[in-house]
Order: structure tokens, then sequence, then C-alpha cells
């Protein structure tokens, strides 16, 4: 199943966020949004999944979604969004309150298992770190398989050893290639790490400047050898965002 | 010398002490850090009320206060024990507590329904903020004598006016408490297609759920104070008609009792709040 975001433009009020954004995400295929603050990325990934109208274009679904797929399109949020009066268990089975009790069991061991939390179903989560809640956030977004995940910076609100951690967790994730991802982040390392292409945004209002393709798999980025390529790649995206991120952050630092 | 293998870093498994020129010159940093978190001692509280008590009691016993206008605790003590034996603590208590639980419960069901109703709909916000703000601040209490030429001169124009100032309250903690929810919350649940009354059950209740409870502890406040009155207005039993009677007798000790009654039945409701919390909100 692909995304598409055709023309999308939006604005709040007199505000103009984004402008005429175009790009399509396949099957599979993890694609990074980055771009200076406030262009409009969060808002792009809303109107992506549906939380939000946009003011012209539309974000379009070709395709079936996978056989078993209860959400395709699935977010991971930057704060985690968990219940906090529902236990780690209870915040994977919300979205499956339409299953049977065996099947929805069936389910929410299967996730827990792939992120590494079946010893914690029981637990709340005040009672976790940031990057054991994130990892709750993100089993429930496996529990409903989705086609294509929608992460906004979800690494963002954690410490650097958690990003790393977690980081693992999304290469393991999405190795084989079943679920795509668009993933938001201002982190350039964390965007050459995960995705296959990366879409930037300008400053605000934001549209697309460029789509940089990783010319290696993320496999490959893994290797020690590929570090000077990915640090160069690293450094030819910040060129290209450094002037407008400086000019927004005056922009933000003025308003 | 260290190994191929870890040439990189240079390790250690503790670093000594700095050694000094002199001692004389090392001096332990001085602790800033104290103060500004006042925490309740266990005793501290039921130790100053006793203190209190007991000074009360050798001034009652000294020539210093006349009795009329301040009874001993002792004598207020006798005075509950005379209400129990003759079953007329029963007889007034009953009668409250029969008029605050149905008033309460009459205006925390409405109020929870016109709350969540103010919170999740436009219309209903728009019609129902505009009659809270408007009829919120009459004093409830004033309206009981139209209420008694609607209802009658029996239980009901009592028992509507607690239900009157229990509503009011109730409705604007929960509509607070549905505003307060984290929009997040709602925003995660509508991404995975969950039901809008999954969505009120599941998020919205549970989120607004403290700030309904606190409402509570006001709203029993509130049921006290209006039954008290609503008592003293209209009423031959109960614990605010007693203690009008006790007044009008000069019967001082008899009314103090009155007074203390009410003020552990207000401790009671406050414990049992206390204990819903404690269970609903072992989350937080």
């Amino acid at each position: 199943m692909d995304l598409i975001a055709d023309h999308i433009s939006h604005r709040f009020g007199a505000l103009e966020v984004l402008d005429s954004v175009s790009f399509t995400v396949g099957a599979g295929e993890v694609v990074a949004i980055v771009g200076p603050s406030g262009c409009g990325k969060s808002t792009l990934l809303s109107i992506l999944g549906g939380l939000l109208q946009p003011t012209a274009g539309a974000a379009e679904l070709r395709g079936a979604a996978p056989a078993g797929s209860l959400n395709p399109l699935t977010f991971v949020f930057q704060d985690f969004a968990l219940l906090p009066w529902c236990t780690v268990e209870d915040n994977v089975a919300f979205p499956l309150s339409h299953l049977t009790a065996g099947e929805q069991r069936a389910v929410i061991d299967d996730a827990l298992r792939r992120t590494g939390l079946m010893d914690f179903r029981g637990t709340y989560p005040k009672q976790l770190s940031g990057g054991m809640r994130q990892r709750v956030g993100i089993a429930r977004a496996l529990a409903v398989r989705p086609a294509i995940l929608l992460m906004d910076e979800p690494l963002s609100a954690l410490d650097s050893q958690t990003r790393e951690l977690l980081m693992e967790d999304f290469v393991r994730l999405l190795a084989d290639g079943a679920m795509g991802a668009v993933y938001v982040t201002h982190n350039l390392e964390e965007a050459i790490r995960l995705a296959d292409r990366i879409v930037v945004l300008s400053r605000r209002p934001g549209r697309v400047r460029e789509v940089v393709t990783i010319p290696m798999t993320r496999g490959e980025r893994g290797a020690i050898d590929a570090r000077g390529k990915l640090l160069a790649l690293q450094n030819e995206l910040w060129s290209l965002i450094r002037e407008e991120a400086i000019d927004a952050e005056r922009e933000v630092q003025h308003a | 010398m260290p190994s191929a293998r870890s040439s990189m870093l240079d390790r250690a498994t503790s670093e000594d002490r700095p050694k000094t020129e002199a001692a004389s010159d090392t001096r332990r940093v001085e602790f800033r850090g104290g103060g500004f978190i006042p925490s309740t001692g266990r005793y501290g509280g039921w130790i100053a009320l006793v203190l209190v008590i007991a000074l009360w009691q050798l001034a009652a016993g000294t020539a210093l206060i006349n009795p009329l206008f301040l009874p001993a605790p002792s004598a207020i003590a006798r005075a509950i024990y005379q209400l129990a034996i003759s079953g007329a603590l029963w007889q007034h208590l009953s009668y409250s507590i029969m008029r605050i639980g149905v008033g309460w419960a009459l205006g925390t069901a409405a109020g929870i329904i016109t709350g969540f109703a103010i919170g999740l709909s436009a219309l209903a916000r728009s019609v129902g903020i505009t009659f809270i703000s408007a009829l919120f601040p009459i004093p409830k209490i004033a309206l009981l004598p139209l209420l008694i030429l609607w209802l009658g001169i029996g239980e009901e124009p009592k028992i509507a006016t607690i239900a009157l100032g229990v509503f009011f309250s109730t409705a604007i903690s929960v509509y607070s408490g549905v505003d307060n929810v984290p929009r997040n919350l709602i925003r995660m649940a509508q991404s995975f297609n969950v039901p809008f009354p999954t969505i009120v059950r599941k998020v919205i209740w549970p989120g607004a759920l403290p700030s309904i409870l606190a409402g509570f502890r006001i709203t029993a406040s509130v049921a006290l104070l209006l039954v008290v009155s609503a008592e003293m207005i209209g009423a031959e039993y109960g614990i605010g008609a007693f203690v009008l009677q006790a007044g009008n007798l000069m019967q001082t000790d008899q009314l103090l009792a009155g007074v203390v009654i009410l003020s552990l039945f207000g401790l009671a409701v406050g414990k049992l709040i206390n204990l819903l919390e404690t269970r609903l909100l072992h989350w937080r």
C-alpha cells in the first residue's frame, strides 16, 4: 500500500504552514521528513494520518492494506500518548477492543514479545522509563499490524543512550520491509540511519526542497566503513538546511 | 601497558581522592538545599487537637469562662452520649443523612450528565455555560422558599435545595475535567479508529475523574452546608433543626454537640472520598 501526499497545503488562520507538498511513500519504504523548526513537519504527518484536514490537496492511499492489518496508518507519538490509568497490557489492548479475548491475547503477546515488554505487562506507565514507555507506544502500534507507521519525532523526548537503543529496535522492526514508515525528525543522523529517502522541507511555509535517496541499504549502514559516507551525507543534508534553520530560529525568537 | 583491544580508552575502575598539598585547605561543601518542603507529621495534628481540648477543659474548670457561652468539652461529650443513648442522635442524623444522600445523588447525577454534555457537545456547551454562569452564583438556600411554594413543605424542597447546590459545582468540575483530558490521548484514540463511546468510556471518563472527585469533595461540603441551612429554616428533625432548637433554648452544650457531630460527619465524608481517590486514582 502506498501513501501519497498530493499537493498538500495548510494554513492555521493567517499563518501558512505548508505549501503544495507532494511525495509518495511506497510499500515497505521508510521516508524521513526533515526541515527547520516550524516548517510544518508534524502538521504534515497529522494530515497524512487523517488527524487534520488540509486546506488544499489531499493525503491518499493506493492499493489494498496488507491482510490482517487493523489500522493501516498508525501513529507512534513523540510524547508516547499512553493511557496512564492502564497497564502496559491494557495500553496495547486499547485499539483491539473489537477482537475476541483470545485474539487479543495472541496479538498482545506477539507485540510485547517483539518489543521486549513481556515482563512489564502489568506495569503502569508512570513506573516505566521514557524508553520503555516509547516501547509500549511501539508495541501498541505493532499490535494493529500497520502498513505504514507515522512516527512524529518518536525519540526526541528520550536521552541519547535510550535513543540509540530504540533506533536499533526501529532498524530491526523495519528490516523485513513488511511495514513502511514516515519518520518526522529534527535529527539528521536518525533520518540517515533509518530512511530510504529523506524529504527536506523548506522553512515555513514548508515546501519540498529536495528528496534525497540514501544510496545504501539499512543493513549496510551499520558497517563501520559506511560511517564516513553517512557522515558526508549528514553534512550535505545539514548544508541544505543550515541557513534556513538559522532564519527559522530567529523567527521563533522574535515571535 | 594497555592491550590492543582497549587502546582507545584510558580505563580505571575508580579514581583516587585527589592529592592536596595541605590538608588544612580542604573543607566540606556546605549544604544549602534545606527547607521549602513542608511535610506533615503523623501525629502532630492530633497532639495539637488534644492540647487545645485540654486547655479548653482547664479553662472551663475555672470561673474564667461562663459555661453558658462556652461549655467544657466534657459537657459536650456528655451531651453527645445522652443524645446517643436516648436515640435522638440517630433520629436527627438519619433525617440529615437521608436528605444529603438523596439530594447529593440527584445533583451529582444531573451534574455529571450536564458536565459531560458541555464537555463534549458544542451546542450543549454554548447553552449550558451561559445558564451555569448565570445561576451558579445564586445562594441556593435563597431559593428554598420558592421551592417550598413549588414542592410543598415536605422533604422535597430541602432535597431539591441540596441537589441544586450540588448540581452546579458538579457540572463545573466535570466539564473542567473533560476539558483537561490531554488532547494527545484523544488524538491517539482517534488515530486508532476507536469509536466515540469507547473514547468517552476509556479515555475521557478516567481522564476527567481526578477533577470529578475533587468536585465531590466540594459538593459534599456544599451539601452539608445546605442541609443544615434548610433544616434550620423548615424541619422538625435533622442536625440543623436540632442545633437551632438547642440555640433557642440556650442549651449550648447540646448546640455544640450538634456542631461536633456535623464536624465528624464532614470528616467521615472526607475520609470516604480519600478512599475513593486511593482506589480509583491509584495510577497517579
